[in-house]
């Protein structure tokens, strides 16, 4: 199972975000192959269509929750309707969430909230530790 | 109103043609019973007459028998003396009433009597010359005195007779005039009462028509009134709506604050970040120094932001008010600060509070801020400490918090209630200045007021108001319990 790569569906519109993620990623050793969306729309046609024309069904998604043309929540409820994606670890990765976009969050199937850190160091540190602990659970419940 | 006065004076005037038609009544009474009894005078005339007639009648029967002898004769002046003694017995009868003529009737009486027992005798007159001489003398005699008698009579009855007929006339003028005068005095009276009846109706329709324009008058201020109310509440609807978009404005500028403006501070942040990692070894101390402050900038600006989402929600966010102990709120702003209140060793005494209708979060929100100022701006060494206590002042209670800290001058008691206001430099006292400004909105949309009072060096307090549960003006007392346990607490922390 060494050969298998995992797929991470990362709905972010922050070019800086995205490299920073593949930052702290390389920081965990984790080799992942990045299915990047930057807006929310394009990340909602994914939604729908993951497993079903080809495209792989992927071991995380990662969606910011304030995109272009929608929002996290949005591509949650898309998420919901393709049972390819029920078993699939959900995440909100933002800077910012307030309590009630959270709890709708939560309502939609999210897992969990990762708050994207100020400085360099914690955002290294925390997003890339979540998102180990997170793709290990996902390959435990496989295997 | 007028008839009512003129009422009582109506009955007394309405008798009046009612006396003159009964007067009138009585009078033709009087005319009929006259016309009897000028018939009754009448009859006592021609009885007396028939009476004369009848005796004449026996007499000349009389004469006839003593001069032929014939039987025939006697058998007539039986028949007139029959009849003269049954019209004595009328006249006595209708002659009761007057006793002149009664009176005078006896005496007719007693020469009817001497003729009737002549006329008994007559048989005997029979050839008996000296008797019928003698007879013949008396029958004269006799005859001279009943005339006499008998016109007497008669002339009395016709003087009765003219006296009844002059009060009969009287009677039957009499008679009309009342009914005449009654008559009049009843269309006067009808006349009158019509004028009353037109007098009332005319006051009954004045009446109805004040009533009608008093009830117009008033659906028109009823109607002027709900014209009124119905602008009021469109007013009142407008502003809401107003209200409502501009806390939408304000909500959307919260959301706008914390994820569009924070995103470029990270980018700024992880990059400065990023790069010093990249270049270590490589910069010289001077431009690390200069990575740092721009790194201390950009996490400064976050938590500016994030004071001011703060408090552009405690002003928008409309309060969910509950019952609520003020004791319990202390202790949980008390637990949300339990890492500072530990390592200041800061001490917080709580008097009896009372029981209120809050918020309790946003309420908790006061005390942290309130609290943390006093650790915050504590006595440099000292361990601060902060005593709360709570005093009814008419329909609100007053809440103080006070410190033993370093206070502040009494000129800007007002400023430090401003957003972003602070006294002492970042690098002394670190923060926003948003806290005060939080608390003074948060006292606000609760209907109460904050101020402070302090002196440089004597430590600042804090007061504020909030209004009392209706009905329960002494709930402090029935918090005591928890005060007690609270003071506890907080020596202890």
């Amino acid at each position: 199972m060494k050969a298998y790569k995992m797929r991470i569906f990362l709905a972010e519109d922050n070019l800086g975000d995205v490299f920073l993620i593949e930052e702290a990623l390389k920081r965990q050793s984790l080799v992942c192959d990045i299915d990047h969306y930057a807006t929310a729309e394009e990340a909602i046609h994914a939604a729908e269509q993951c497993g079903s024309t080809g495209s792989p069904v992927p071991d995380l998604m990662m969606l910011d929750y304030n995109l272009p043309r929608g929002n996290g929540s949005d591509i949650l409820e898309a998420a919901g309707h393709n049972p390819r994606l029920a078993a699939v670890p959900k995440v909100i990765v933002t800077s910012f969430l307030q309590a009630d976009e959270l709890a709708h969050a939560l309502e939609l199937g999210a897992s969990c909230l990762i708050t994207k850190p100020v400085d360099f160091e914690s955002f290294m540190r925390d997003v890339g530790a979540k998102i180990a602990e997170l793709l290990q659970a996902g390959e435990k419940s496989k295997t | 109103m007028a008839y009512r006065r003129t009422k009582p004076l109506f009955i007394w005037i309405a008798a009046i043609p009612i006396i003159l038609l009964g007067a009138s009544v009585w009078r033709r009474a009087n005319y009929r019973e006259l016309i009897g009894m000028v018939d009754h005078t009448r009859e006592v005339q021609a009885t007396i007459q028939d009476l004369l007639v009848s005796l004449t009648d026996a007499e000349t029967a009389r004469r006839g028998y003593i001069l032929t002898g014939d039987a025939k004769y006697l058998a007539a002046v039986e028949g007139a003396a029959t009849k003269s003694s049954a019209m004595m017995s009328r006249l006595n009868d209708l002659t009761r009433d007057n006793p002149v003529q009664h009176a005078s009737l006896e005496k007719l009486g007693r020469i009817v009597d001497d003729r009737l027992n002549l006329l008994k005798q007559t048989s005997q007159f029979r050839g008996q010359d000296a008797a019928l001489q003698e007879e013949r003398r008396s029958g004269l005699a006799d005859s001279a005195e009943l005339s006499k008698v008998a016109s007497g009579m008669i002339a009395e009855e016709s003087r009765v007779l003219d006296l009844r007929k002059q009060a009969m006339a009287r009677a039957d003028v009499e008679s009309g005039g009342f009914l005449l005068a009654g008559s009049v005095a009843t269309i006067l009276l009808l006349l009158w009462a019509s004028r009353i009846l037109r007098q009332y109706a005319a006051a009954r329709d004045r009446a109805e028509s004040e009533v009608r324009e008093a009830n117009h008058q008033l659906q028109e201020k009823i109607d002027q009134l709900d014209r009124l109310n119905h602008e009021l509440e469109e007013r009142v609807k407008e502003r809401t709506l107003g209200l409502e978009r501009s806390n939408q404005d304000l909500q959307q500028f919260a959301s706008f604050a914390s994820h569009d403006l924070q995103e470029p501070l990270r980018m700024v942040s992880s990059y400065l970040g990023l790069l010093s990692k990249v270049c270590q070894g490589k910069l010289d101390a001077e431009a690390e120094k200069y990575i740092a402050f721009a790194v201390e900038g950009a996490t400064r600006m976050q938590a500016l932001i994030r004071d001011l989402l703060a408090y552009a929600q405690a002003s928008t966010q409309t309060p969910v008010l509950v019952r609520t102990r003020l004791n319990e709120v202390v202790s949980q702003a008390r637990y949300a600060l339990l890492t500072s209140i530990r390592e200041s060793g800061a001490e917080i005494v709580v008097g009896p509070l009372p029981e209120v209708e809050v918020d309790p979060l946003k309420l908790s929100l006061v005390f942290q801020n309130v609290f943390s100022n006093a650790i915050k701006f504590r006595q440099p060494g000292g361990q601060p400490n902060i005593r709360i206590e709570a005093q009814q002042e008419g329909c609100e209670w007053r809440i103080s918090v006070r410190d033993s800290g370093i206070g502040f001058d009494p000129k800007y008691a007002k400023k430090i209630f401003g957003a972003f206001q602070r006294l002492h430099g970042k690098d002394a006292y670190p923060g926003t200045g948003i806290g005060l400004a939080i608390c003074s909105r948060i006292i606000e949309i609760h209907g109460g007021r904050i101020w402070a009072e302090a002196g440089p060096g004597t430590g600042a307090a804090f007061h504020f108001t909030l209004p009392a549960l209706a009905g329960s003006l002494t709930s402090a007392e029935d918090s005591a319990n928890t005060a007690a346990f609270s003071t506890g607490g907080g020596r202890g922390a």
